[in-house]
């Protein structure tokens, strides 16, 4: 059959690029030039945080003593100490008192330093050195070792903690958008009802609860699903309940969000139309509703990110965050606090700091790029 | 045709059942009425009281013939459509097609029912999937029951789109780069993919320019030629219709009205609602134009949650008597093939 | 209307027009009816919140009288001050267990009951019917239970904490004692953040895409990725450490105080309201520029820009007006964030307010401290959600309570 009846030139724009809404949007969002650095600087912090183990290593996290810190669960057994390691200083096996002061300026030195006592114990094994590049704190701890191990906590909590909340929201939204009726109006209500519970209360009386229960069960074995939730939280070092206490509340706004969209576009004719040659449910959610519902999703999702390092940042400040030992820029700020450093070692705060707020103005940033290039409503404006 | 993917089609449906005249009754609607509950409460809601898009309706659709249904906007004709189509279920009512029982059909059985009536919609940029490529809107049908491999549907759909007067190299594209009338085309083909004998056009026309208007109902005219279609044309106005349809049905708030043969109920309109309506479609011979004379309703329509005692028209028909207010009017054949609900005519 | 109404006593007649005012101020009987079923809805929601923070408290390990960090009582005591604080009592059903029948010391007996019993039949045949005397205990004298009738009559009981419980003080004293502390910080906040918010992002609008633009939203990006906790210790190593313009920690008990015109009283609120305000001016920046940008394109701002209108008038008269609208709207979750921020705040800078309450009452074990702060949260935050619909209501008259 021949093109009849004098059909409208069929002439489309743009007609060389093979054009589909995913590859427009990543075009859209190339175009964004803070939102292409954001999202270079994320991958680099997610490459420190999962390579932290080869570019430093956890036992020289307590170089006094000699001993890995990563299960240490009560820091007061830690030799106390008055003053801080400074910058560019190194630390000896029982010499402690004797600052090494390591020079950037020739090359010869920097080789030295990273061959011998930077990051790495050095070859001779009688006498290890290591070189506190930033500093550290009051118990000997290297500062640059937490951070870039604290980057693992940070981004641990923002990428994980925002999935779960978007799957556990969209799961819920889109059962509650499609199936409608009695069902969403029962879980809607339970969405409104959560609405009413303060966060911050709920999440430092489960982090309260979680810490308690973890500190009794503590060195004691226990089988079955609670001795392996708490194993596997306690190897996390307090991670998972952390994960368990802000996903609690975070996921009702998303399935708010969810189910608005699904509402939107359970009655547009393509999903009419997709029922009338006899699709099923499981087809139309997955093949029509959730393609075109997901992007504002990650949208809000991504911009929620800083807000779930901000928590934890302020739990593991006031101590309820991640178990004790386990490096997090919360707790290293707290440290320095706790012992009296905004008067004595400041600039040391500096570094948490700025890993905090370049982590969250990069999510920011993504955030806002990918408004731009995935929320349809928002697109050419 | 690809002979692949087209099935023999005797076999899904059951006997073919009754004639009238001569001629193959494909589907009979019987009393079919379509409420929707209204629902209000504090904290869980209940039944309130019910929209009546659908009151009552009958009628029947022979093979290969285009049956109008025509009336306002929510009258209730999209409604019909797609209860019809069982894709809202009836409050109660039968749907017969070549004799069978449709409204009861659950899982499978709906499934392959499903296969032999198709819908076109009438917004094109709403009725297709923005983030599916024209390839798989047309190919979904073919996906769903499973038909063909994976070459095969290609195939199909190439010659699908070249039915509807696309380049099968589209395939590739996305619905945004296509104008209204494309994408009717692409909506067409869809439709079109599993070989229907009865399709159910809700307003295909109406969002399109008026110049595109021709094109596709030209496209629908020859479609049913070469493939021995039977529609079911909903329309909101009259002059479209009168150049496609066989016959024509007129919709009053979720009833019908009138039914007759296209030319009869143009040239002989019995029921003062019909008479309204054609009083406003203009006439391109001037002379006529000038003596032709307006009906202006007056009022509004009312609400279809409660509409009025005895004849559904009563509220702004100019020639209503007591018998109106009282006892609702029956859809009474008055002349052959004519049927009308008015104790006017009557 | 007969004429009986029309014969009103005068009175009657006021209070008639009176109520009528009212509840067209309110936004007519669509919204009284919202309002009404929100709160009532409200009350379901208050009681799950006080049941599952009890569950949560209770279950956590350690009691009022044994919490870490305190000194150890020897155990008659710790009986004696759970039976003066009623904490011996069951937890949420007072149900006397099988085989054991309780008496007076540890059930509140409210009664007895008389139950024919019969016994005998089967072999014997003998079929005897005696009348018993059954003890009826009160199922509701459980700890929760009593708890909830305190609070229908707003009596949370007295705190629990080993520094208040021997003065006896009151768990709602207490509160009213820090609320006005936690207030504070959290109106002085909003005012600042709305002051330096708009006219940023005013000027940003205006001098879309210059340097001005980008600098002002630069700030804002900044300012709302700098969590408190990093805001805080550089404002204080800054101002208090090395500048010494204010002083690290409120030596005069001024946030107990309350607002007074003096120096010293804006040094202690000046880094707490900046760090609380940082963040929210940020969002009303974006949010301004955003909205006036959009308003800038409506046809008629370009209408008044065709009547030859200065360009400063059409900013500031016509566009500013309605573009400030949407704004509004960042106030309901400005009062959520306002809740969360001001318990982060409270804490860096210890401030003694709720929060900084609520903390130290958990791990003090303070079970009915914790309910009451919890509950006023609560209150709060569900207050400023429905806040929230009545602000999108008045601002959009097309959406509708239903």
């Amino acid at each position: 059959m021949a093109v009849a009846e004098g059909a409208e030139p069929l002439t489309l724009a743009g007609e060389e690029k093979p054009s589909n809404p995913w590859l427009d949007a990543w075009r859209l969002f190339r175009r964004n030039k803070a939102a292409v650095v954001a999202l270079n600087v994320i991958i680099v912090i997610f490459l420190i945080a999962i390579s932290a183990p080869l570019l430093t290593r956890l036992e020289i996290l307590d170089a006094r003593t000699g001993e890995a810190a990563r299960h240490t669960i009560n820091p007061v057994n830690l030799p106390q100490v008055d003053s801080y390691p400074d910058p560019l200083t190194c630390a000896r096996d029982g010499q402690d008192q004797n600052p090494y002061w390591c020079s950037w300026l020739s090359e010869e030195a920097l080789l030295e330093v990273q061959n011998k006592y930077c990051f790495r114990p050095a070859p001779d094994p009688n006498q290890r050195q290591w070189c506190y590049l930033l500093g550290g704190d009051s118990s000997g701890k290297d500062w640059l070792t937490q951070t870039v191990y604290g980057a693992q906590v940070s981004l641990a909590v923002g990428v994980l903690g925002a999935t779960m909340s978007l799957v556990l929201g969209l799961i819920y939204g889109v059962i509650a958008g499609f199936y409608g009726g009695r069902v969403d109006n029962i879980m809607m209500r339970i969405v409104d009802f959560m609405y009413g519970i303060p966060y911050l209360v709920l999440v430092i009386l489960l982090q309260v609860f979680f810490t308690e229960v973890a500190r009794t069960y503590q060195g004691t074995e226990r089988g079955g699903l609670v001795g392996f939730v708490l194993d596997l939280n306690s190897d996390m070092g307090g991670l998972l309940f952390l994960f368990i206490a802000l996903g609690s509340l975070s996921w009702i706004g998303m399935a708010r969000l969810a189910r608005g969209q699904v509402l939107s576009y359970r009655e547009k004719e393509f999903v009419e139309a997709a029922r009338a040659v006899g699709a099923s449910n499981r087809r139309i959610i997955f093949v029509h509703l959730l393609p075109n519902v997901i992007g504002p999703l990650i949208v809000a999702e991504t911009l929620a990110i800083p807000g779930y390092i901000f928590t934890e940042a302020f739990l593991s400040f006031i101590g309820l965050g991640v178990q004790p030992g386990t490096p997090s820029w919360g707790a290293m700020i707290s440290e320095v606090r706790t012992r009296g450093g905004f008067f004595s070692n400041r600039f040391i705060l500096i570094v948490p700091s700025i890993a905090l707020v370049i982590t969250t103005l990069s999510f920011n940033f993504l955030g806002d790029g990918l408004r731009d290039a995935l929320d349809p409503r928002l697109r050419g404006t | 045709m690809s002979q692949a993917v087209s099935e023999p089609r005797t076999s899904s449906v059951g006997a073919t059942a009754a004639y009238a005249d001569g001629k193959e009754v494909l589907v009979e609607v019987t009393d079919l009425k379509k409420y929707f509950p209204i629902k209000s409460g504090i904290l869980f809601q209940r039944e309130v009281a019910a929209v009546k898009a659908v009151d009552g309706v009958s009628f029947k659709v022979y093979k290969g013939e285009t049956l109008g249904l025509v009336g306002e906007s929510g009258c209730g004709k999209s409604t019909t459509g797609r209860t019809i189509l069982q894709l809202y279920r009836p409050t109660s009512g039968s749907v017969k097609y070549r004799g069978q029982e449709i409204t009861n059909l659950k899982g499978e059985s709906l499934r392959r029912m499903r296969r032999e009536m198709q819908m076109i919609f009438q917004d094109p940029y709403a009725s297709l999937n923005p983030r599916m490529s024209v390839g798989r809107i047309v190919a979904e049908p073919l996906v769903v029951h499973n038909i063909g491999t994976k070459k095969e549907r290609e195939e199909r759909v190439a010659e699908l789109l070249e039915m509807v007067g696309l380049n099968p190299y589209f395939v590739r594209r996305y619905p945004h780069e296509f104008s209204g009338g494309q994408r009717q085309r692409i909506g067409l083909a869809r439709s079109l993919a599993l070989n229907p004998s009865f399709i159910v056009a809700d307003e295909p026309i109406s969002a399109l320019d008026v110049s595109i208007q021709a094109q596709v109902v030209n496209l629908l005219q020859r479609l049913q030629e070469e493939l021995g279609l039977t529609y079911l044309f909903i329309a909101h106005d009259l002059s479209m219709v009168r150049h496609l349809c066989d016959r024509v049905a007129v919709m009053y708030l979720g009833k019908i009205v009138e039914i007759a043969e296209s030319e009869e109920l143009y040239t002989n309109p019995l029921h003062p609602y019909t008479q309204a309506l054609l009083s406003a479609v203009p006439v391109p011979d001037p002379a006529v134009e000038e003596k032709r004379q307006r009906i202006i309703l007056k009022g509004d329509v009312p609400s279809p949650i409660n509409p009025p005692k005895g004849c559904n028209f009563n509220t702004r028909c100019p020639v209503s008597i007591d018998v109106c207010f009282e006892t609702e009017p029956e859809l009474v054949e008055v002349l052959p093939g004519h049927w009308v609900a008015c104790h006017r005519v009557i | 209307m007969t004429a009986t109404t029309k014969r009103l006593p005068a009175d009657q007649g006021i209070l008639k027009n009176t109520l009528n005012t009212i509840v067209r101020m309110l936004g007519g009987t669509s919204m009284i009816k919202f309002l009404v079923r929100r709160l009532l809805a409200a009350i379901p929601v208050l009681l799950a919140i006080l049941l599952v923070t009890f569950a949560l408290i209770h279950a956590l390990p350690g009691g009022p009288f044994n919490a870490v960090g305190q000194r150890r009582m020897p155990d008659y005591m710790v009986e004696q001050l759970k039976e003066k604080f009623g904490l011996n009592k069951p937890l949420f059903f007072n149900t006397p267990s099988d085989g054991y029948f309780p008496d007076g010391s540890d059930w509140k007996i409210i009664g007895y009951r008389n139950e024919q019993v019969t016994t005998g039949g089967g072999q014997t045949g003998g079929v005897r019917t005696e009348v018993r005397r059954v003890l009826r205990v009160d199922l509701f004298d459980s700890q929760f239970f009593n708890y909830l009738w305190g609070a229908l009559r707003l009596d949370f009981g007295p705190s629990l904490n080993v520094a208040l419980r021997d003065q006896n003080v009151q768990v709602g004293d207490e509160i009213a004692r820090r609320l006005p502390v936690s207030m504070q910080v959290g109106i002085f906040a909003v005012i600042l953040g709305f002051a330096l918010g708009i006219p940023l992002g005013v000027l940003a609008a205006v001098y879309h895409n210059t340097l001005v633009d980008y600098f002002a939203m630069f700030f804002a990006v900044l300012g709302q990725a700098t969590p408190a906790i990093v805001l805080a210790p550089v404002l204080i190593i800054i101002f208090a450490v090395e500048l010494q313009w204010v002083p690290v920690i409120d030596q005069r008990n001024q946030w107990r105080a309350g607002p007074e015109f003096s120096l010293y009283y804006l040094q202690i609120l000046a880094l707490p309201v900046i760090t609380l305000a940082t963040g929210m001016s940020a969002s009303i920046a974006r949010l301004t520029r955003a909205s006036l940008l959009q308003v800038l394109h409506e046809d008629y701002v370009r209408t008044a820009r065709a009547k030859g209108l200065r360009e400063r008038a059409v900013i500031y008269v016509h566009a500013l007006k309605n573009a400030l609208i949407p704004v509004a709207t960042i106030i309901g979750p400005l009062l959520a964030g306002v809740l969360t921020g001001t318990f982060v705040v409270e804490l860096i800078y210890t401030i003694p307010g709720l929060g900084k309450v609520f903390v130290d009452s958990v791990a003090a074990r303070d079970y009915t401290m914790i309910m009451g702060v919890s509950l006023l949260y609560s209150v709060f935050l569900i207050i400023g959600n429905i806040l929230v619909d009545v602000i999108y209501t008045w601002l959009d008259p097309r959406i509708r309570f239903d």
